[in-house]
C-alpha cells in the first residue's frame, strides 16, 4: 500500500465525517502515481518522471441539488480545520448560481470495505537492466536498416494507488503498468519518415519480451515508407489491422455511447438504442474489467466497481458507458467509466478497454475477397463526432491489393472519412485475431487519460484520402 | 511550499553538479454547464516542485528530472535527490550548461484578473448573452479560470518569479433545425477578459453552427482554392517554423539551412515573415521565462521567406555553439501580408471554418483534413458546405500561400488570420 495514501487514511474519513455534518453525501478521492520514463535515442538521452505521476485530492460533496468539488495537494491534522473552512468557502454559491443548478438525486452508496491489489508477478528487473536492454534494442533499429538515422526508445513505467473514502465505501487500490515504444526516422535524400511501435503490460518482463521484433518491426516500416505514395482519393474495400480497428472502435463510435454526452444532448446513439449500428458480425465492449490493458483497474475515480459493458451485440446497440453524475441524470446505473485526468480535473465519463470481438474468418481469406482496396496498419490519430458520426481516422499506410494480392505498392498517410453507421453496417468479415494497442485519449481537446482499444483485422468498405 | 527545503537540499548533495526546480501553485475556479444549467461547480488549489539535477562525469552531463510534492519532509526530499543524481549517471549527454543569471531580470507583466467567483459569473452572463432566439443552444459550456504563480531557481543564479492568468470557455454550440441536429466545438483562450468579445465570438460560433446545420454536401470542384483560418493557420505556419528548431538541426533531420528560403526555390505567393515572442497582448501562453530558466526575447527566425535564425532548448542550443540560446518561446508571431480578405473574392475559394483536424505532415508532404463547416464562394455569395476533405501538397502550400491583411490572437499565435492556398484537392 502507499505509506503516503495509507497516512492519510484515517484523517481523510475525519474529513468525510465531518463534512457529513454539512451535506448529505461526500466523498473523497486520493490518488498516487509513481513511476519513471527512460528515453533513449541515437542522439541523446533522458530520465523523468513518468507523464502519469500525480498525488492529491478531491472531495465531492452533494448541496441537495447539485454536486461541487474542491481539490488539493496535501492535508494533515493541524490544518484539517481550515480545510473544511476553505472547502465550504470554494464550493458556496452565489444566489444567482444557485438558481442555475441542476436537480440531481443523490448517490447510492453502497456498504463496502474493500482493497485491491495487483502485482507484476513476473520476473524482476533492475533499473540498470532495463536501460541496457533498451540500449540493445537502439542498436537493433539502426543495424536493421541502413537508411534509419535516428532510433528511439522509450520505456515508461508507473503504479497507481487510489483511496476512495465516503460514509460507508472504504476502498483502496494499486496497478502497475508498463509501456515500450520504439520509434525509427529513416531518410532517403530529402525524403524522411518516421514510424513507430508501442505495447505495454503490467509485468516488465512481458513488456520487454516483444522489443526485438517491434525494434526489426519498426526500422522495416519507417524505411519501407520513404517508398510511400499518395492515396488515390475515393471509395475502397478496406481490411482494418487491429489497431486501426481499435481507432474506428474508439474514436468514430466510442465517444459517442459515452453517456455525458446522451445528458448534453450530444450522441446521436442514444436515438439508436437497441436499433441496428453495426453489420450482425459487430460485437463490442468496454470496461476496466473487459480486458487486462492499461485502464483495467478496480474501481473508478468516483468509487464504481469496475465492469465489462457489452454495448453493441450482433450489429444492435445494447447500452452506453457512464459516470456517476450522468447515470443519476439519465436514472440508469453507473458502468464505472468515471475517469479524472488527475484529481485537480473533474471525472467525466471516459471509455477504458473498449475492442470489437474477435470473429471467425481467416486474414489470408479477408485478403484473397479484395478486387482492389488496401490493408491499413497503425493508428495514427482520430478525432470524435458523436453527434454527427463523421469519421476522422487517420492511419499509418496502406498496403495496395489487387485481385487477392499485396501488390507491393504503399500509401501514406491514409485519411479515412465518411459516415460511421455507413463504415460499420459494411463490416462483412472479422477475423480471428485480437490485439489492444495503449495509448492516451482527450476529451474534446483535454483531459488525457491512459486507454487500449483494438480488436480483430476487419474487412469493410470507406472513403480514403 | 518546499522551495527553501528543496535548495538546502540540493546544495547539501555532493553528488550533483547542476540543478533547476521549478515551483509553480495553481488556484482555479470551475463552472461546468449542460445546457443552462450548472451541473457542477468545482475550486482547486494544487502546488508542485519540478526539479532536475545534472551530474557529470569526465566531458558527458546526465539529469534526471522529478517531481517533488508538498507532502515531502527534508529525509524524503533527500532521498529522492539522491536516487535520482543516480539516474542522472545512466542518461548521460554531451555536456552543456545552464542558463545564468541576468543583470537585469523583469517583473512579471501579467494584469491580475480581480475575484475569480465574481469574474467567472461575468463570464457566463457575457456567453449566455451571445445565444439569441432560435434553434440554436450550448449543449455544454465549461468556464475556467486559472492563476498559476511560479517561482524559477538554478544554481547558475537565476531566480525568477511570476504569475500568469488564464481563463477559458470550453463550448459546443448546437442547432436543431428540420430534423437536422449538429453541433460545433470551440474554446475560447484569454488572458485577459473582455466581455463584449465573448459575447462576440458566441453569436459568430452560434452563426457558424446554424450554418453547419443549413450546409449543403459539398458537390462544387474537385479542386479549389482553400482558405484556412485561426487556429489551422497557427498550425501550418508553426510547422513550418519547427524545421529551424535546434533539435531538429542537431538531429539531422532538419530540411532547411540558414540563410535558405523555408518556402523552396520557387516562392510564387507570399514571402513569410516569422518571430517568436516570450509575450503578445491577449495570448494566453505568454510568459517571461522558459522551463530551463532562459529569458525569453523576440527572436526574428524567417525573413522575408529566409531561414535567419533557429530556436529551441538552451541545452539544443549549447551543442550548436549558438552564443545566446533563445529557449523555448511561446508565441509565434506572423507578418500579415497585403491582401485583405475582399482581395481573395477575384476567383471562387473555399473556405474551411471548422476541421476536425488538420494534418500537417511534412514527412509525407501532406497537409489536409476533415472539414464539418467550410464556405464555398461562387464567385457572388458564400454557401455553408459540409462533408468533404481537403488535401495537399505541403511543400507546394508553403510556397503558394498568401497570407491575409486581417489578424488574429490566438493562446500562441499572433498574425493573419487566414491562409489561402490555391488549387487544393476537395473530395
Amino acid at each position: 500500500m502507499s505509506n503516503y495514501l495509507k497516512s492519510k487514511h484515517d484523517l481523510a474519513k475525519r474529513l468525510v465525517n465531518d463534512l457529513l455534518k454539512s451535506y448529505p453525501y461526500v466523498s473523497i478521492l486520493g490518488k498516487q502515481v509513481e513511476g519513471k520514463d527512460i528515453v533513449l535515442t541515437s542522439f541523446d538521452s533522458r530520465i523523468q518522471d513518468s507523464f502519469e505521476t500525480q498525488c492529491g485530492f478531491v472531495v465531492k460533496v452533494y448541496n441537495g441539488t447539485s454536486y461541487s468539488e474542491y481539490s488539493f495537494s496535501d492535508f494533515n491534522e493541524k490544518g484539517l480545520e481550515e480545510l473544511e473552512k476553505k472547502i465550504k468557502e470554494s464550493v458556496s454559491l452565489s444566489s444567482s448560481l444557485m438558481k442555475d443548478q441542476i436537480k440531481v438525486p443523490m448517490m447510492e452508496d453502497p456498504e463496502m470495505v474493500k482493497e485491491f491489489i495487483r502485482k507484476d508477478d513476473g520476473k524482476a528487473y533492475s533499473q540498470d537492466e532495463i536501460i541496457a536492454k533498451l540500449n540493445q534494442l537502439k542498436e537493433k533499429i539502426h543495424a536493421t536498416s541502413k537508411e534509419v538515422i535516428q532510433a528511439m526508445i522509450r520505456f515508461e513505467h508507473h503504479v497507481t494507488y487510489s483511496l476512495f473514502i465516503s460514509k460507508h465505501r472504504d476502498l483502496y487500490q494499486e496497478y502497475p503498468w508498463n509501456y515500450l515504444m520504439t520509434a525509427a526516422v529513416a531518410r532517403r535524400g530529402d525524403n524522411t519518415k518516421f514510424d513507430f511501435k508501442a505495447n505495454g503490460s503490467y509485468q516488465v518482463e512481458a513488456t520487454l519480451a516483444k522489443g526485438e521484433a517491434m525494434a526489426k518491426d519498426v526500422a522495416e516500416t519507417a524505411t519501407m515508407l520513404l517508398d510511400a505514395k499518395p492515396i488515390e482519393p475515393g471509395y475502397y474495400d478496406i481490411i482494418c489491422a487491429p489497431d486501426v480497428t481499435g481507432l474506428i472502435v474508439h474514436e468514430a463510435f466510442g465517444h459517442g455511447v459515452e453517456m455525458d454526452m446522451f445528458v448534453k444532448k450530444r450522441a446521436r446513439s442514444r436515438k439508436y438504442l437497441n436499433k441496428r449500428v453495426a453489420s450482425p458480425l459487430v460485437e463490442m465492449h468496454d470496461g476496466a474489467a473487459a480486458a487486462d490493458n492499461v485502464a483495467s483497474y478496480f474501481f473508478d475515480d468516483d468509487g464504481v466497481l469496475a465492469h465489462d459493458t457489452l454495448i453493441i451485440k450482433d450489429g444492435i446497440l445494447q447500452t452506453g458507458i457512464s459516470d456517476s453524475l450522468s447515470a443519476l441524470e439519465l436514472s440508469s446505473i453507473p458502468t464505472g467509466n468515471s475517469r479524472r485526468q488527475d484529481p485537480s480535473r473533474k471525472a467525466y465519463t471516459r471509455m477504458t478497454n473498449t475492442y470489437f470481438s474477435k470473429g471467425k474468418d481467416k486474414l489470408e481469406d479477408m485478403i484473397k475477397s479484395i478486387k482492389h482496396g488496401y490493408m491499413l496498419f497503425e493508428s495514427n490519430n482520430g478525432m470524435e463526432d458523436p453527434k454527427n458520426w463523421n469519421i476522422q481516422c487517420v492511419a499509418g499506410y496502406g498496403k495496395e491489393i489487387v485481385d487477392g494480392k499485396f501488390t507491393g505498392k504503399i500509401v501514406a498517410p491514409v485519411v479515412m472519412s465518411g459516415d460511421v453507421l455507413d463504415l460499420l453496417n459494411s463490416i462483412s468479415m472479422v477475423s480471428g485475431d485480437f490485439a489492444l494497442g495503449a495509448g492516451h485519449c482527450g476529451k474534446g481537446y483535454k483531459e488525457w487519460v491512459p486507454v487500449s482499444d483494438g480488436g480483430p483485422a476487419i474487412k469493410a468498405k470507406c472513403k480514403l484520402g | 511550499m518546499n522551495m527553501n527545503k528543496i535548495i538546502n537540499a540540493l546544495k547539501k548533495n555532493t553528488s550533483i553538479s547542476a540543478w533547476k526546480v521549478k515551483e509553480s501553485t495553481t488556484e482555479s475556479v470551475e463552472l461546468f454547464y449542460v445546457q443552462t444549467q450548472l451541473e457542477t461547480n468545482r475550486a482547486s488549489s494544487t502546488s508542485i516542485s519540478e526539479v532536475t539535477v545534472y551530474v557529470d562525469q569526465e566531458n558527458k552531463r546526465g539529469s534526471s528530472s522529478f517531481k517533488i510534492y508538498p507532502y515531502m519532509n527534508e529525509e524524503e526530499i533527500e532521498k529522492e535527490i539522491q536516487e535520482n543524481a543516480q539516474n542522472a549517471l545512466k542518461a548521460l549527454n554531451p555536456f552543456y550548461e545552464l542558463p545564468k543569471v541576468e543583470a537585469n531580470q523583469p517583473k512579471d507583466t501579467q494584469k491580475e484578473l480581480g475575484d475569480f467567483k465574481t469574474l467567472i459569473e461575468r463570464i457566463k452572463v457575457a456567453v449566455f448573452k451571445g445565444l439569441e432566439e432560435g434553434n440554436g443552444y450550448l449543449a455544454a459550456t465549461e468556464f475556467f479560470l486559472y492563476k498559476r504563480s511560479h517561482h524559477f531557481m538554478n544554481s547558475n543564479g537565476v531566480d525568477l518569479q511570476y504569475v500568469t492568468y488564464q481563463g477559458q470557455v470550453e463550448l459546443i454550440p448546437s442547432w436543431d433545425e428540420n430534423g437536422e441536429e449538429v453541433e460545433i466545438y470551440s474554446m475560447l483562450d484569454f488572458s485577459d477578459v473582455d466581455e463584449g468579445k465573448i459575447t462576440s465570438d458566441v453569436r459568430e460560433l452560434m452563426k457558424e453552427v446554424k450554418d453547419r446545420c443549413l450546409a449543403e454536401k459539398y458537390h462544387f470542384s474537385s479542386v479549389a482554392n482553400v482558405i484556412l483560418q485561426d487556429q489551422e493557420v497557427d498550425q501550418f505556419l508553426n510547422t513550418v517554423a519547427s524545421d529551424l528548431s535546434y533539435r531538429y538541426k542537431f538531429t539531422h533531420t532538419n530540411k532547411t539551412e540558414l540563410g535558405e528560403s523555408i518556402q523552396g526555390k520557387k516562392v510564387t505567393g507570399d514571402k513569410l515573415n516569422i518571430s517568436l515572442l516570450p509575450f503578445a497582448k491577449g495570448a494566453s501562453n505568454s510568459r517571461m521565462a522558459d522551463d530551463d530558466g532562459v529569458l525569453l526575447k523576440p527572436t526574428e527566425i524567417i525573413a522575408d521567406g529566409i531561414a535567419k535564425a533557429r530556436f529551441g532548448s538552451y541545452q539544443y542550443g549549447y551543442y550548436l555553439e549558438v552564443k545566446e540560446p533563445t529557449g523555448n518561446l511561446p508565441i509565434l508571431e506572423a507578418k500579415a501580408g497585403n491582401s485583405d480578405f475582399a482581395s481573395f473574392k477575384k476567383e471562387p475559394y473555399l473556405r474551411c471554418v471548422k476541421l476536425s483536424g488538420l494534418q500537417v505532415d511534412p514527412d509525407n508532404n501532406y497537409f489536409g483534413g476533415e472539414v464539418r463547416l467550410g464556405y464555398y464562394f461562387d464567385g457572388e455569395k458564400e454557401i455553408p458546405v459540409t462533408g468533404f476533405s481537403i488535401q495537399g501538397n505541403f511543400e507546394e502550400g508553403k510556397a503558394n500561400l498568401r497570407l491575409s491583411k486581417e489578424c488574429v490572437t490566438l493562446p500562441s499565435y499572433v498574425g493573419p488570420k487566414y491562409l489561402y492556398f490555391p488549387k487544393m484537392k476537395v473530395a
